[in-house]
């Protein structure tokens, strides 16, 4: 047996043994209650619940037209949102990589440090915006826009939207932002040299180019959007609920493990189909180029 | 003279406070290999960027087809550039990058498919249409990229050091390519280059930039045979410039080194700067003008020299030669040559047509 060999299977040993505590944590902190969940969510666990394995929770699910409805309303919330987001952000991270010279940091560092402001305390500054005496109505009024306070500004899956699409703003914008600037500038040039306009370069080259940078956005974003609690708990009232408020309600109040699991499980599902749809797409590009 | 594809008439561009093109004024012909040589941060770069309209000048007029085109923007000028890295779309396949150009421009399917396949196969790319760029060779996508430019058929193609990436040899052959396929297309060329031996093997015409400014705007013949300056002669292949005074100026010049007066063929001067007796200048011989001698035969002119060095070099034999003044001096002779060896006495020895005296440069 030679040393190398010997020196190597010790290392791979070492390699293992280190390796092993964060292996588990994993299993013991992650994939443990994944699996529970996927369990529960296939028993009788409501308060007359024996325990037993059932298909009941998802039948329910199904079946209900109000669990039915808030599961489309959470995705029309969170895609309305994210779309609003991406409008915002794509033109802010246009300006970071080509028109900001040396703003480009400054700018950069202030976008990234608005999101380190606690999710709660800009929930409820919006509270504060969109209330009915609120500062937006208060202003409209005063302009004349307006007589009657706008209502549907509180309480409503719009105001949900409003406050889901303003949080996480340098989520989206650095991964746009750092692929536009990896873009080989020559070949912009390149794209005007041969007759493009700037909205053909940005279709034809800069946009495809940077695609990759789009797709982890959505990825980084969409996921925590869906399953926001925070947001539909303090502006959404009875209109603006999402998945969350259900499987909040199935624990707190029904006591309903067994639905409150299912649903858990089906946010899981959809945002598992959206990444590996989305990473899907990102390496069919690779792939092309 | 012909109606002139582009001119530049007293261009100047100024970033901040550097002058990085200063007062360019020059026209390129229909059909003309043009070439702007120059060593790195000479302006050739620049001047070339404001021909495609990537940069404005901060004085002065450009003309395309005697059309001011100064404010035009790159994508509605009757011009294509070829860039230093190519530049190839990577999400696109060849066909896509060559045919860019002509679908921005709304051409119809059939047109564009044939304008495709003739400049695909004006650069013998037609059997790769379909490949992805980096499935191509640095040759190829440089082919590519030639192709990319002129489907458009440009009035004025411009080539931003298009061969600077690749290796010697295939450097080389493109180099006779590009001019068999600038005959062939007929279109003026203007290449950007920092190598000398380049811009002589496939220009018409050559501008000589230094510090922004044309040094010299001629044919290869009259830049390595008549510099204008010593920048030129210096810049131009290899030249051997002699510290001199001037003794006689006008059609046949005469300098003096030393002792010994030397007549010469011609005289460069840059406009503006005409030579008076007396004014210090350099008598410029090139090494393939010298023969080197033991004993003096007596024809033409003659310095005595050392050898301080011989240098076989397949092609010929490099003498690196000293004068009892200190000046050094390069001489290739025939490689089977009497056989030299450092420290050997000789004298060099030319004909008069072959010097030519040029101003020492102020200062």
């Amino acid at each position: 047996m030679s040393a190398a060999a010997s020196s190597g299977r010790l290392a791979r040993r070492s390699a293992a043994r280190v390796l092993s505590a964060p292996v588990m944590v994993l299993l013991v902190l992650f994939i443990g209650p994944l699996i529970y969940l996927v369990y529960v969510s296939f028993t009788e666990a409501g308060i007359t619940g024996d325990g037993s394995l059932t298909l009941g929770n998802f039948q329910e699910i199904l079946g209900e037209p109000i669990y039915r409805e808030v599961m489309l309303d959470t995705v029309v919330i969170a895609v309305a949102a994210m779309t609003i987001l991406f409008l915002v952000a794509f033109p802010v991270a246009c300006y970071l990589a080509f028109r900001a010279a040396r703003w480009e940091i400054p700018l950069l560092l202030a976008i990234v440090l608005t999101d380190e402001l606690n999710p709660l305390i800009r929930i409820y500054a919006w509270r504060i915006m969109l209330a009915r005496d609120g500062l937006i109505n208060s202003v409209l009024q005063g302009f004349g826009v307006i007589d009657e306070p706008v209502a549907a500004l509180m309480f409503t899956r719009l105001s949900v939207i409003i406050v889901l699409s303003t949080t996480s703003l340098s989520f989206v914008v650095v991964p746009i932002y750092a692929a536009m600037k990896a873009v080989d500038r020559d070949l912009l040039e390149a794209a005007r040299d041969l007759g493009a306009g700037w909205f053909m370069v940005m279709r034809e080259v800069l946009l495809p180019l940077s695609a990759p940078g789009f797709i982890a956005a959505m990825i980084i974003v969409f996921v925590p959007m869906l399953s926001d609690f925070a947001a539909p708990a303090v502006v959404g009232g009875r209109e603006g609920y999402m998945i969350s408020s259900l499987i909040e309600e199935e624990f707190n109040e029904r006591s309903d493990w067994g639905v409150g699991s299912a649903l858990s499980f089906v946010v899981l599902a959809i945002s598992s189909v959206f990444v590996f749809a989305s990473v899907k797409a990102s390496n069919v590009r690779r792939m092309q180029s | 003279m012909s109606q002139g594809a582009l001119e530049l008439i007293g261009v100047t561009k100024r970033f901040d406070d550097v002058v990085a093109v200063d007062d360019v004024s020059l026209a390129v012909e229909r059909g003309e290999f043009f070439s702007l040589l120059g060593p790195s941060g000479c302006g050739k770069t620049t001047t070339l960027r404001m021909l495609a309209g990537f940069e404005e000048p901060s004085e002065g007029r450009l003309l395309l087809d005697g059309v001011d085109a100064t404010q035009i923007p790159p994508f509605k000028r009757p011009t294509n550039l070829v860039f230093q890295n190519y530049a190839l779309f990577p999400h696109m396949s060849v066909y896509r990058n060559v045919s860019f150009g002509p679908r921005r421009a709304r051409l119809p399917k059939p047109e564009i498919d044939r304008r495709v396949g003739e400049a695909l196969r004006t650069v013998q790319m037609d059997a790769l249409a379909d490949r992805m760029p980096a499935q191509l060779s640095g040759g190829q996508q440089q082919r590519v990229a030639l192709a990319r430019a002129l489907v458009n058929d440009p009035l004025v193609l411009l080539l931003d050091e298009p061969l600077g990436a690749l290796d010697l040899k295939l450097r080389r052959e493109m180099q006779i390519e590009l001019k068999r396929i600038q005959r062939e297309v007929g279109i003026s060329f203007v290449y950007v280059t920092h190598d000398q031996e380049e811009a002589m093997t496939m220009s018409d015409r050559i501008a000589v930039m230094s510090r922004g400014r044309v040094e010299q705007l001629g044919t290869p013949r009259e830049i390595y045979f008549h510099p204008s300056t010593r920048f030129v002669a210096d810049f131009i292949g290899t030249a051997n410039l002699l510290p001199a005074t001037l003794e006689r100026a006008g059609e046949r010049p005469t300098v003096r080194i030393g002792e010994l007066l030397a007549e010469a063929a011609s005289i460069g001067s840059a406009p503006g700067t005409e030579l008076a007796v007396g004014d210090a200048v350099s008598l410029m011989v090139r090494p393939e003008a010298l023969r080197v001698v033991r004993e003096r035969s007596g024809g033409g002119l003659s310095l005595p020299v050392v050898v301080d060095d011989a240098i076989f070099q397949g092609t010929g034999m490099r003498l690196d030669l000293s004068t009892p003044d200190g000046a050094q001096i390069v001489a290739l002779v025939p490689a089977d040559a009497a056989d030299w060896r450092p420290g050997d006495r000789a004298h060099v020895e030319w004909e008069p047509e072959r010097g030519h005296v040029v101003a020492e440069p102020d200062q």
